[in-house]
Formats: C-alpha cells, structure tokens, sequence
C-alpha cells in the first residue's frame, strides 16, 4: 500500500474547517480518496470500500430504504452496500415470478416475488461486523447478488477509474476495508488502518488481480414460461 | 405477458390462510395438409399425427394451473386438449404436488414430485403444458414418452448447484417410482414410432391398428390400449443423471424399467415388462446455433398366461437437432433414425419397422408471446404390418403444417 500527499489545499478550506469545528455537528468533511488496482496497476471498479472509526462511533445516519430490482432475470445492482437499519427492498421487474432467498448466517430469507411486486427486509450484522449477503433464486439458478451490512455511514463503490471518496465528517483512526464477493482474500475483505487529520488519497494495490465476473445475460428467449 | 391471480382467503378464527394461484397456458392452432396412410392417432399403420388431407385443426389447447401451499411446497396441474380430424380429447395430463427446498450452503437441493407426472426424459419439451417451443412436433422417442409413458409415483431429485462452489455446472440426480404404466410398450409394438404434439390425457384409450393376431393368439387383447393401467401393484422405477455446464449445454443418461409382470391381463390389458436406457445432450455452440441429440434403446415383452412370448421386441429411436436463431427467427433441421425388432414367433404380429425422418421447422417471434410456426414433415418407414391392411409396408409420408401459437 502507498500513501501520497495531496497537492497543497486552498486557504479557504482550513479557514471554514476552523469555523466549522466550532458548531456541534461537524457537516465538513475530511475527504479519504482510494484508488483500488491490481497487481498490473489496472483499476479495480465496483470495488465496495467502507471506513469504520476506530475509537469513536459516527455519526448517526437516517435509515434509507435501498431498492434492488430483479430485472431481466438478474439482481440489479449485482452489489448493494446498506448500512444496519437501512430497508431493503425488492422489486420484481420481470413479468414473471422469483423466488428469492438468502442461506447467509443470521440474515437468511425466502420469499416468492411476484411480477411488479416487492417486498422488504431489514437485514442485521454478523456478530457485530459488516455482514455479506448472497443471494439467489430459486427458480432461476444462475441468478445471483449480493449485500454488504456495514455499521457505519461512510462507504461507497469505486468507478471506472477505481476511485472511491468517502467524505468522512471527523478526524481520527479509521479501519479501511475493500469488499468484493470475487475478491480472493479471507471472507472477501481486505484491511488496513488509516489515520485521517486531512483529506488522504490512498493507491491500494490488491495483493491478487481481481477478476470480475458478473452473472451472464440470461438468453433462453422461453424462460417467461412453465419450466419442466 | 400477464399473470392471473386467484386469491383464496381462508377466514380462519384467528388468521387468514391466502394461497396464490398461478395459471399459464399455450394455443396452438394449426393448418396442415398430409400426404400418407390413415394416422396412428385414429387406429391407423400412418406415422403422422394427421391422416391424409387438409386440416384445420387445435394442435394443443395446454393450462398450466398452480397453486403456492408454501415457499416450497405448490400443487400442480396441466390440462391439455386437442382436436382434429382424427380425434378430440380434453383431460389432465399431469397432477402432482411439487416440493422444493432452498439450496444449502454448499448448493444441495432437494426436490420431490407426487402425483401423476411426465418422467424427465424428453430434452424437447420444456415449455408450458409439455409443449415443445422449437417444433411443432416433437421427435419420435419424445412422442412415444407423450402416448404412452407417465409415471403415477413419487419423484426425488437432488442437484448440486455449482455456483455455490464456484464451479460452473450443476449435477442433478432423479430417482422416480411409478405405478399405472403397465402398457408402455404396447404401442411402440403395435403401430411403431409416430410423431406427433398429442399428448395422452388421463384416461385416454388408444386405439389399436388391424393385426390379424387380435383375433387369435391376441383375442384377449382390448382393442384399445389404455396407458395407465396398472397390472400387477409392482412400481416400476426410472432414474438418471443429468450435468448441466451453464449457459453452454447439458448432458443426460438415464435408465427406466416399468417392472411389470409380463404374463398376466386384466380388463383385456396385458402387462408389459418396458425397459429402455436413453441418453441425450444439447450444446449451445454460441449465441445462434446450438444442437441437441437424444436416443433411447430398450426392449418390451408381453408374454401369454402361460409365459410364452406374445410380443418381444427390441426398439431404438434417435433425433438430432440443428438449431438457428437470430432476432425473431429460428429453424430447426431433426433428423431421426428408428427401429422396432420382433423376436417373438406370433403368427399375425410382426411388428418389425425402420425408418427415417427429415423434420424442418420455422419460426417467427411475432410479439413477445405470439409466434407463427411453418413445418415440414417426411417420415421414410418400412414396417410389414401394413400389409395386414393391403397398404405396402414401405411408405414415404409427408406433411405441412402452418400454425399460430400464443404463450400466455
């Protein structure tokens, strides 16, 4: 891992960052910047991040109800990263019925969704951790997707070029993880601590290349009807 | 395409029971012009689904009902109906009570089937109330199986779903026993490998073509042959095995033997003792083409009361199917071979055939549910026992067949 110094920051921000300090709830943040490539220093997208501080909680977070479609015989998004408490919905956009279920640790479920409709859960932690979800259908096999329950509210996904900002609304010690259901690591995660004083970019270079793969386009043109 | 709800509300004391319904179905109407003998389906030695002629006529009219009792348990029920020239039936073809679990977290699933049900053999039929999505017609082997082969029994399958290993095939075993199948091979004996979209409802009869021997050796013998009857209260049994590699094709081997006791007949229905091994795949070779093959080969024996053989025969029948889909188009070129082989010395009962089959097939994706279909059917057959009925034992048959189906 390599840590590199931001280019010199404006006089405007630690000015307003002073100023802001001195209200109760801080609304500025500290930007974490990490860039996630592989070996061969490609970028690494769709990559989950979250930040967990270390001594102190963050802030509270409203609850938000999380939409995952079930669209053309897939989960859409193939990853969903919620924060406990966060609803998950699930909304059948095919005009036919899946059975959708989890056999994931304490977060485990099964429900039929029927075509246009929706259901919701409020999946929990495991063992106060952030917790992973695979899920499936149990009438069309090949679909797959994923949640990730993290405990804190700063998380995100990295874009094409592999970068992800987590804007981080105190400063301290933070426990920096990368999340991927394909990531070759133990449990699918990887770690490290970063102390935040100031905005950081981070180039996290994984250990093994990660290969992607997403679940293929279903292409049986007949699957809308019976199966035997 | 639309689902139907039926919401049944229970009103219980203390809480409402809802069971969901679910109902799917195919129609098929079909023109057809035939070029051969008198079809199988009213009696005849013609291996076409049609008798000679034009026809306008209901090549299946399927409903496929199902109510949900569960996440995993769900009652099922297809009914199918046909109507042309030759004959008109309307029944159940299937009835069962379906059990399914969730995969366990190394990808086990356990799966049961009780009732009345079509063994999983056909690679052909896999679309709503048994329908065969690519053809108007299925193959030879798998019209056989919609004639004269369901099981009444308990199936079980376990699968080993792949993904949950990271492994990108699937391994599914079936163990099935049945009861009232004790004819099957009956009609394979007696008018031969046909090809046709019918399908036997429950209770069907099925007529028998002119052989001189069911005035003789034969006398006990019910003029029409019925599929489901049970002889002697002994299960017969099917298993098999089929590996699935996702997105690119499967492969299937299978074995069933109906266990029938051959030498006794009630009710002018004789027991047949029907065993056959069959064994199929079907491989996607990109986007566009794919192929699919199956054959089956066995032997059926029908003995008197007194244990000689009355009818024994081997009998083997394989397709091969070309496939080419792009956009709303798809042809399919089968091309089958067939044989029955008689090995008993019943006077008036040869039931000795072999032929070939050429079937071409179009079909257009009009909307999402409505597709047109054209056929071509030409069935190349030898079989002596058309000479009991002043026909030449070697026919060339033929048939065209436009047909509009609706998938809802």
């Amino acid at each position: 891992m390599q840590f590199k110094a931001l280019p010199p920051l404006t006089v405007i921000k630690p000015l307003l960052t002073a100023a802001l300090t001195l209200s109760t709830s801080p609304i500025f943040a500290e930007v974490l910047e990490i860039k996630v490539s592989n070996p061969d220093g490609s970028a690494v997208d769709t990559m989950v991040i979250f930040a967990e501080p270390i001594g102190f909680n963050p802030p509270d977070k409203v609850s938000e109800k999380v939409e995952i479609a079930q669209e053309e015989w897939a989960f859409n998004p193939f990853m969903t990263v919620v924060q406990l408490q966060d609803e998950v919905a699930f909304t059948n956009k095919d005009d036919f019925t899946h059975h959708i279920y989890s056999i994931s640790g304490n977060n485990r479920f099964s429900f039929k969704l029927k075509p246009k409709s929706s259901n919701s859960i409020t999946p929990e932690l495991n063992e106060n951790s952030a917790a992973q979800i695979a899920m499936g259908c149990n009438i069309h096999d090949w679909m797959s997707g994923y949640i990730l329950v993290v405990d804190t509210p700063y998380f995100g996904k990295t874009n094409k070029s592999g970068v992800t900002q987590l804007e981080l609304t105190q400063t301290g010690s933070y426990k920096v993880t990368l999340w991927h259901p394909q990531l070759e690591s133990e449990n699918h995660l990887l770690s490290q601590t970063i102390d935040v004083q100031k905005d950081v970019t981070i180039e996290w270079k994984l250990p093994t290349a990660l290969m992607v793969q997403l679940p293929e386009v279903n292409e049986d043109e007949f699957d809308f009807l019976e199966k035997y | 395409m639309r689902n139907h709800w039926i919401l049944i509300s229970c009103l219980l004391p203390s809480s409402a029971l809802a069971l969901e319904g679910n109902l799917k179905g195919i129609i098929d109407l079909r023109i057809s012009h035939a070029d051969g003998l008198q079809s199988y389906v009213s009696g005849g030695q013609g291996k076409l689904q049609h008798s000679s002629g034009s026809d306008l006529s209901l090549g299946q009219l399927g409903l496929a009902g199902s109510l949900e009792l569960s996440d995993s348990t769900s009652i099922h029920g297809v009914v199918n109906g046909f109507a042309d020239s030759d004959k008109d039936r309307l029944g159940f073809t299937e009835l069962y009570l379906k059990y399914r679990t969730l995969p366990s977290a190394d990808g086990f699933r356990n799966g049961m089937r009780l009732g009345v049900f079509y063994p999983a053999i056909s690679l052909e039929n896999h679309a709503t109330a048994w329908s065969t999505p690519n053809t108007l017609t299925p193959s030879t082997m798998n019209s056989w199986i919609g004639e004269e082969v369901r099981s009444t029994g308990l199936e079980y399958t376990a699968e080993w779903l792949g993904k949950f290993r990271e492994a990108d095939f699937d391994i599914k075993l079936n163990g099935t026993l049945f009861l009232k199948n004790d004819t099957a091979g009956a009609m394979i004996s007696w008018h031969g490998w046909t090809q046709s979209s019918r399908q036997s409802v429950i209770g069907e009869r099925l007529p028998l073509p002119y052989t001189p021997a069911l005035d003789a050796d034969l006398s006990g013998q019910s003029r029409n042959s019925d599929p489901f009857h049970e002889e002697d209260s002994r299960p017969g049994y099917m298993t098999s095995l089929e590996w699935k590699l996702h997105k690119r094709g499967l492969l299937q081997f299978g074995y069933f033997d109906s266990n029938t006791n051959p030498f006794t007949v009630t009710n002018g229905q004789y027991g047949w003792d029907t065993r056959f091994l069959f064994g199929g795949f079907q491989w996607n070779l990109n986007r566009e083409w794919s192929l699919q093959g199956q054959i089956m080969q066995g032997d059926t024996l029908m003995q008197s009361p007194a244990r000689v053989d009355v009818v024994n025969n081997d009998y083997r029948s394989a397709y091969l199917s070309l496939g080419w889909r792009k956009g709303p188009h798809r042809v399919n070129t089968r091309l089958e071979e067939f044989s029955v082989t008689d090995l008993d010395n019943t006077v008036g009962d040869n039931n000795n055939e072999y032929g070939k089959a050429i079937t071409l097939t179009y079909r257009y994706r009009m909307a999402r549910q409505w597709f047109i279909l054209g056929e071509y059917s030409w069935i190349n057959s030898d079989r002596t026992a058309r000479i009991y009925t002043g026909d030449d034992s070697q026919q060339i048959e033929r048939q065209l067949q436009a047909a509009v189906r609706y998938y809802f």
